[in-house]
C-alpha cells in the first residue's frame, strides 16, 4: 500500500518552501518533480495533481510537489513571487528529489505556466525527462492569457473592476517585475534542450506549438479544469491510467537514453519525434 | 512561523505559531468549498499567519477528500473535526478553539461548534441565512433602482422555471427553523459568533435577514455582524482580504483577549 503523502519543508537559498513527498510502497523506480501552475490555477488544480502524484507513487515513483516562494503554503508574500525565484525554487526541489531517488531517472512535470520554471529547471539543473501539461507556447502567451482573463473579470464583475491593475493579476498581488519576466521567458521549443526527452500532455486536437513532440491526449476531466468556473471533484480513474502511462514513459525514456549513451549514437530526442 | 501538524489518518495541517507567548485560544480555518487549505487567493495562509502574529496559534488544514487529504471521509465530519481539535489542543495547550471560514467552512464550523464544547467562537463568512420577506424586499428595492427596461427582464426571470439551484440544497444547512434552537444552544455556552455576509452571498441581501433567521438571539452581546455587499464571496480584491484579516483579528482581540 502506498504510504500517505508526507509534508516537509525545503530550504531554498534561505527561503522556506512547503512541499509534499509521495513515496512508493517499495524501492523507488524513479522520481517526478511537479512544478505547479501560476496564480488562480494553483488552487484550482491542487487536488488534481495531489491525486496524480498519488497515482504515480502507486506506480513505483517518488513524487515531490512544492509551492514556489510567495505562493500556497510556502513562506513569502504574494508579491514576492518572481519567475527567477521560481526557477531557483524548482532547482532546489529537484536537488532534494535527486537526493531521495539516487541514480533512478527523474522527470520534471510543468503544469500550464509552471512549464516555464519546469523547462528551465530540466535544462539547467538536469533531468531525465521534461513533461509539459497544457503548456503555453511561450512566456508571453502565458502572460497574455492571464491578462485576458483578468480583463474579462474586471469587465464582468464590479468587485474586480476597482482592483489596481498595475499591482494585481487575477486577484493576486503581483511583483512589478513579473510581467517582464514572463514576456522574456523562453519555452522548450526555443530552448537548447539537446536530447532531453520531452512529452506534452494536452487535450486531443490541441497540438499547440509542440506539434512534433511526443504527446499524451488528456481525457476531458483532466484538461477541462482550466476553463470551468466552479471547482469540481476530481475523478481518480483517468489519473490512475495516466500514472501507469507516465511511469512507463519515464522508464522507456531512461532506457533509451542509457542505450544511446552506451552506443554513442546521435540522439533522436523525443522533442523531434512526430507522434501525430 | 508555520509548522506541519500531524492530524492522523495520513493527513496534516499547517499550524501558524506565535513567536512570543501564545494566547490561550487557538483558531482553526476550514476549507472554503473544494479549495485546499491555502484558500482562495491564499487567504487561508495569510489569515492564519496574521492571527499567529497576534498571538493565536492558527491551523489551516484539509478535510477528507479535499486538497492533500487524499482519502474521502470514512466517518462523520464532526468526528473528523473532533480529532483535529484533539491534535490542536495537544500541540498548543489551548482548550478553547475558534472555528471559521468561508461558505462550506462556515457550515462545517457551525456543526462543529454544536458537537464540541471546546469550540468557543465562530467566524462565519457567508454562512447560513434564510431568504424570507427581507430578502424579497431588498430584491424589489434593488430592482426599482434600475431602469424600467430591467424590470421586464426581472419579471420574465421570475416567471421562468427555476434554473438556479437554491443555496439550501447546495449547502450543509440544518432543516429550516432548527437553526434558532441550535443558535440558542451556542449562546447558552457563550460561544462568540461573528457573522459576515458579502455581496457574493446571493441569498443575503438585507441585514434584517440575520434576525429573521436566528431570532432575538442576534442581539446577544456575544454576536457580531457585518454586511459587505461590495465584496465578493472569495475576496478577490487584495484590499478586501486585508480588511477581512483585520476584522477577524480585531474581533478575536476583543472577544478572546487571553
Amino acid at each position: 500500500m502506498t504510504p500517505a503523502p508526507r509534508a516537509c519543508w525545503l530550504a531554498a537559498h534561505g527561503r522556506r518552501l512547503f512541499s509534499v513527498l509521495h513515496l512508493p510502497a517499495a524501492a523507488s523506480g524513479g522520481g517526478v518533480l511537479v512544478c505547479p501552475p501560476l496564480f488562480h490555477e494553483h488552487a484550482r488544480s491542487y487536488r488534481l495533481f495531489a491525486l496524480l502524484a498519488d497515482a504515480l507513487a502507486d506506480c513505483g515513483l517518488t513524487v515531490l510537489r512544492f509551492d514556489y516562494y510567495g505562493t500556497g503554503d510556502s513562506a513569502g508574500e504574494d508579491a514576492e513571487f518572481t519567475l527567477a525565484g521560481a526557477h531557483a525554487d524548482a532547482a532546489c526541489a529537484l536537488a532534494a528529489l535527486r537526493e531521495r531517488v539516487g541514480k533512478a531517472p527523474v522527470a520534471v512535470l510543468g503544469i500550464r505556466g509552471g512549464a516555464i520554471p519546469a523547462a528551465h529547471c530540466a535544462v539547467h539543473a538536469g533531468s531525465d525527462a521534461l513533461w509539459l501539461w497544457q503548456p503555453p507556447a511561450s512566456g508571453a502567451e502565458c502572460l497574455a492569457d492571464l491578462q485576458r482573463r483578468d480583463a474579462h473579470l474586471r469587465a464582468l464583475h464590479g468587485y474586480a473592476a476597482g482592483v489596481a491593475g498595475d499591482r494585481a493579476l487575477l486577484g493576486f498581488a503581483c511583483n512589478p517585475s513579473l510581467p517582464d519576466e514572463l514576456r522574456a521567458a523562453r519555452m522548450p521549443a526555443a530552448l537548447d534542450a539537446g536530447d532531453l526527452p520531452m512529452l506534452v500532455l494536452d487535450a486531443a486536437g490541441h497540438p499547440g506549438p509542440f506539434a512534433r513532440t511526443q504527446r499524451i491526449d488528456l481525457a476531458a476531466p483532466l484538461h477541462a479544469w482550466i476553463d470551468q468556473i466552479a471547482m469540481r471533484r476530481v475523478p481518480r480513474a483517468p489519473l490512475q491510467q495516466l500514472g501507469v502511462q507516465l511511469a512507463a514513459q519515464l522508464h522507456a525514456g531512461s532506457a533509451a537514453t542509457s542505450r544511446r549513451l552506451a552506443s554513442a549514437e546521435p540522439a533522436p530526442g523525443w522533442g523531434s519525434v512526430s507522434h501525430g | 512561523m508555520d509548522e506541519i501538524l500531524d492530524l492522523g489518518s495520513g493527513t496534516f495541517g499547517l499550524l501558524s505559531c506565535p513567536q512570543g507567548r501564545p494566547r490561550s485560544t487557538a483558531v482553526a480555518v476550514l476549507n472554503a468549498g473544494l479549495i485546499h487549505r491555502s484558500g482562495p487567493f491564499r487567504l487561508g495562509t495569510r489569515l492564519t499567519r496574521a492571527l499567529a502574529q497576534a498571538g493565536y496559534p492558527a491551523l489551516r488544514f484539509d478535510l477528507p477528500g479535499i486538497g492533500d487529504a487524499l482519502a474521502d471521509a470514512d466517518r462523520p465530519a464532526a468526528e473528523v473535526l473532533a480529532g483535529v481539535l484533539d491534535r490542536v489542543q495537544a500541540r498548543t495547550g489551548c482548550a478553547r478553539i475558534v472555528l471559521g471560514g468561508i461558505c462550506a467552512a462556515a457550515d462545517a464550523s457551525w456543526q462543529g461548534a454544536l458537537a464540541d464544547e471546546r469550540v468557543a467562537g465562530l467566524f462565519l463568512l457567508d454562512g447560513l441565512a434564510r431568504k424570507g420577506i427581507w430578502f424579497r424586499l431588498a430584491r424589489w428595492q434593488r430592482l426599482l433602482r434600475k431602469p424600467p427596461g430591467a424590470w421586464w427582464a426581472a419579471l420574465r426571470h421570475q416567471l421562468a422555471p427555476a434554473d438556479v439551484i437554491e443555496s439550501e440544497i447546495l449547502r450543509d444547512w440544518p432543516a429550516p427553523g432548527s437553526e434558532r434552537g441550535q443558535f440558542q444552544q451556542l449562546l447558552a455556552r457563550d460561544v462568540q459568533c461573528l457573522f459576515l455576509f458579502t455581496g457574493g452571498a446571493t441569498y443575503f441581501l438585507h441585514p434584517r435577514q440575520l434576525r429573521a433567521t436566528y431570532g432575538r438571539g442576534v442581539r446577544n452581546p456575544a454576536v457580531a455582524f457585518e454586511h459587505w455587499p461590495e465584496c465578493d464571496h472569495t475576496y478577490y480584491d487584495t484590499r478586501q482580504r486585508q480588511r477581512l484579516i483585520e476584522l477577524v483579528g480585531d474581533w478575536l482581540g476583543r472577544r478572546f483577549p487571553q
